[in-house]
């Protein structure tokens, strides 16, 4: 019997209080989906490994599995994939690094452009209306993204447009004013998490953390045929020790209090070790995906029907 | 469920199985979920998910 990854039909989607397509449920608590295969578990409550530590063992995987290949970012000048060129610029010859972007990365972040990438490192521009430059990046190459730590670190969009008292709602308050159906649906989520969910916050990462994953993992390989994920392509947190980071953290140790420049600071006080810049530290914030310049027409084009557990894909 | 789906043709609307679906009552953090069965066109689920916003 085939096995699915992903299942544009068989799966479900979320249209409210959050917006996802192609829901795979990770906990399996939601959804009944015996035909979809989960890529990698959701983690266990534990003592993880600090950021440092975290960002030095997938540099070190993703170096060693990529031997001399090229090491391809895709660098938007946001917070998670400036942390990952920061993590390679330490320990990788310059020769190695080829740095994907385009013209809004370099505005997303100009210091960082200037000092570290601008006539140092080789630059491969990246038309996001365009699969070209993907496909080139695994010619002789790997590509490492910055996908899945909006997952692990909550649920961006939703964080910025909720009231802080709505934030720090606890939960058992919150699912008094949901209709029964919500709260039953919710109750089986939240008891599906192996700590305590204690607020709405906390509730939003672990929706984006187990409902969303595997639909963002996938991003890529949905659309080069090319692509095998941990053979040329790489997300750089998606392994089991980032996964068990994820849930042994809290959402308020990710992104304290309600200033959205909180969000993320873990990651953003990582990459000050490297830049020493205190404004984007204490300034920066997230934005939208670059991905998301394409138009909704365009995104309908390159949406496939499934992927196989056999990395089998099909658009029709 | 025609009213909360004016775009979609009532032969396809059978197609598809609502968990709490009624705009009306989707109020704030009430959970929506769609599901789609298997049998529908990959044409059909595309033009599910752009009437709906989804896309």
């Amino acid at each position: 019997m085939t096995k699915y990854y992903y299942h544009q039909t068989l799966c479900p989607s979320i249209k409210n209080p959050v917006s996802y397509n192609t829901v795979i449920d990770r906990t399996k608590s939601l959804f009944e989906l015996p035909d979809i295969e989960i890529l990698t578990p959701i983690g266990e409550l534990c003592q993880s490994k600090t950021i440092e530590e975290l960002c030095y063992d997938s540099t070190n995987n993703i170096l060693n599995k990529a031997g001399t290949n090229k090491i391809v970012i895709s660098w938007s000048g946001g917070i998670d994939s400036t942390l990952i060129l920061s993590e390679f610029l330490k320990v990788t010859p310059k020769k190695q690094i080829v740095v994907l972007m385009n013209d809004n990365s370099i505005l997303e972040y100009p210091e960082f452009y200037k000092k570290y990438i601008e006539n140092q490192l080789e630059i491969k521009t990246i038309d996001f209306h365009k699969k070209d430059a993907l496909v080139e990046s695994i010619q002789d190459g790997v590509l490492v993204t910055g996908h899945i730590m909006d997952n692990l670190f909550g649920e961006p969009h939703n964080y910025q447009i909720m009231p802080k008292e709505k934030l720090n709602q606890k939960i058992t308050e919150f699912l008094t004013e949901v209709n029964e159906q919500s709260r039953e649906m919710y109750t089986k989520l939240i008891d599906a998490c192996p700590r305590k969910i204690l607020d709405v916050k906390d509730l939003f990462w672990w929706m984006n953390y187990t409902l969303s994953y595997q639909n963002e993992q996938l991003w890529v390989l949905l659309e080069i045929e090319e692509m095998i994920l941990n053979k040329n392509l790489f997300h750089f947190s998606d392994t089991k020790d980032w996964n068990d980071y994820s849930v042994s953290t809290s959402a308020e140790e990710k992104y304290k209090g309600h200033e959205f420049n909180n969000f993320k600071m873990p990651l953003k006080e990582q990459l000050y070790k490297f830049t020493k810049d205190d404004y984007y530290t204490q300034n920066k914030i997230k934005v939208n995906s670059w991905r998301n310049y394409r138009t909704p027409q365009e995104l309908i084009k390159t949406i496939p029907l499934f992927i196989t557990t056999k990395w089998e894909r099909a658009w029709k | 469920m025609l009213n909360d789906l004016p775009n979609l043709k009532e032969e396809d609307q059978k197609d598809y199985r609502f968990f709490h679906l009624h705009k009306t009552e989707v109020e704030n953090y009430d959970l929506v979920i769609v599901y789609h069965k298997p049998v529908l066109s990959r044409e059909k689920t595309l033009n599910f998910l752009k009437l709906e916003g989804i896309l």
